[in-house]
């Protein structure tokens, strides 16, 4: 395959597992409770994104991907599109500074996206009155219970970054 | 090797997902109708929805046939039927009653719905967040629906309301969200108030029956109604009241509803586009 090409099409698979993780969050597991909690499957996306292409390409994917989360109705307003964006620059810079790219690490990350963007989502409920603190075991068991989907949504995204790599000088 | 965080483009990078966040916020705060941006990506995501929806309800029907689950199913919901048929003719009872004491000659009194116009829908996505409740449908503005068109069950029992609506898909707020409010009333004592979604202290969600008269008597059983609007027909099932109590004020009276009509079993529902408001 011509060079030229990979990089857009590493970007489009990425796009369309942005889109399979969107639609089987809402239309498959959008009633579904695990312990009364429901599964985010986006932060988990967003992090194993960024953990293979670093802050800056990986902010841009959260960026895009807040956007179009928040035009597809979900909860929160415009905060995922901050929320996802500082998680991938965040992560990026970790994976690129300091971590290897490991599933260890992903579920890691996984854990600590899904945190911080599910946290200030019950922050910002709370502040609203539409929540309140008895929505933190809710908060904590969805936010363990999501890195249920990093076994197969960290495989999917580190299959497609493999298409293409950027030579490092 | 350790890179710079704060470098040039990830500074810019943030900078446009804040300037991005505000600037959407303000278009949804100020714009009254759905926002393009919105609606291009609702509209896109809906055919796909739809299709794994109908994979889900099909691998969801053959997981159920496979355990014998479908002819009880069936076999339960004309029960439900019926019984629901029955509920309605006392209600009708009671509603006539109640008139003829306060003699209220303009009140017309409906018991059959043939003024009201249809349109049936598929689910397609519920709303992943665990503080809202809300679903989306596959149909929108072509076939005929709009903003504040009131969904129901096939038997009438109330969904909730159109809150956004687009090319091909519309989504509902269900009665269970807090955000939404509709006028009611009990249908044995005529006593009126507002019926809301909220939560309890251990996180669960229940409908609440608020601006109730401190000095209404109310027994459980007694089910709620819609009292009608602009927006919905009256008449509308809600759910029946499980308990009473004084609210936070200490005057006004409340009740909590066990809503009539299980949103998690739902696949269908029915908007209704049109309907006498005489």
């Amino acid at each position: 395959m011509r060079e030229r090409y990979k990089k857009p099409i590493m970007w489009t698979l990425y796009g369309v597992l942005f889109l399979l993780c969107a639609v089987v969050q809402t239309s498959m597991l959008g009633d579904v409770r695990l312990f009364g909690a429901k599964l985010a499957l986006m932060p988990v996306l967003i992090a194993c994104v960024s953990m293979h292409q670093g802050a800056e390409r990986g902010g841009i994917y959260g960026l895009v991907c807040g956007f179009c989360w928040y035009c597809s109705g979900a909860d929160g307003g415009a905060l995922p599109i901050v929320t996802f964006t500082v998680s991938a620059i965040v992560i990026g810079w970790l994976c690129e500074s300091f971590l290897t790219c490991r599933f260890a690490t992903a579920l890691l990350m996984s854990l600590g996206a899904a945190a911080f963007s599910q946290g200030l989502l019950l922050a910002l409920k709370c502040y609203l009155g539409q929540a309140n603190g008895s929505f933190f075991r809710v908060y904590l068991i969805g936010t363990a219970a999501s890195l249920l989907a990093c076994p197969l949504i960290y495989p999917a995204a580190w299959g497609v970054s493999k298409i293409y790599r950027e030579q490092k000088i | 090797m350790k890179k710079k965080f704060w470098t040039g483009r990830v500074k810019t990078i943030l900078l446009i997902a804040l300037v991005l966040a505000i600037v959407v916020t303000v278009v949804s705060a100020v714009v009254s109708e759905t926002p393009f941006f919105t609606n291009a990506v609702q509209t896109v995501l809906s055919p796909f929805r739809s299709t794994v929806a109908a994979i889900d309800r099909q691998a969801e029907r053959y997981y159920n046939y496979l355990f014998n689950y479908e002819r009880l199913q069936a076999e339960n919901a004309a029960l439900e039927k019926q019984i629901l048929g029955m509920q309605e003719d006392i209600r009708t009872a009671e509603t006539f009653q109640r008139e003829n004491e306060r003699l209220r000659l303009l009140l017309k009194l409906s018991e059959e719905h043939e003024d009201y116009r249809f349109v049936s829908a598929y689910i397609v996505s519920w709303d992943s967040s665990d503080y809202k409740s809300e679903i989306t449908i596959a149909k929108g503005a072509s076939a005929g629906l709009s903003e504040g068109m009131c969904a129901v069950t096939e038997n009438g029992q109330v969904i909730g309301i159109i809150s956004q609506v687009g090319a091909n898909w519309a989504t509902v707020t269900t009665i269970m969200d807090s955000s939404l409010e509709i006028s009611a009333s009990v249908s044995s004592s005529g006593y009126t108030g507002v019926v809301q979604g909220t939560y309890l202290v251990d996180g669960s969600h229940v409908l609440r029956m608020n601006y109730l008269p401190t000095e209404a008597v109310l027994k459980n059983s007694d089910q709620v109604v819609t009292t009608g609007s602009t927006l919905y027909p009256r008449g509308l099932l809600l759910g029946q009241l499980t308990d009473v109590g004084l609210d936070e004020t200490g005057v006004a009276k409340y009740a909590t509803v066990e809503p009539s009509c299980d949103l998690s079993q739902l696949e269908q529902i029915f908007i209704i586009t049109q309907y006498d408001n005489g």
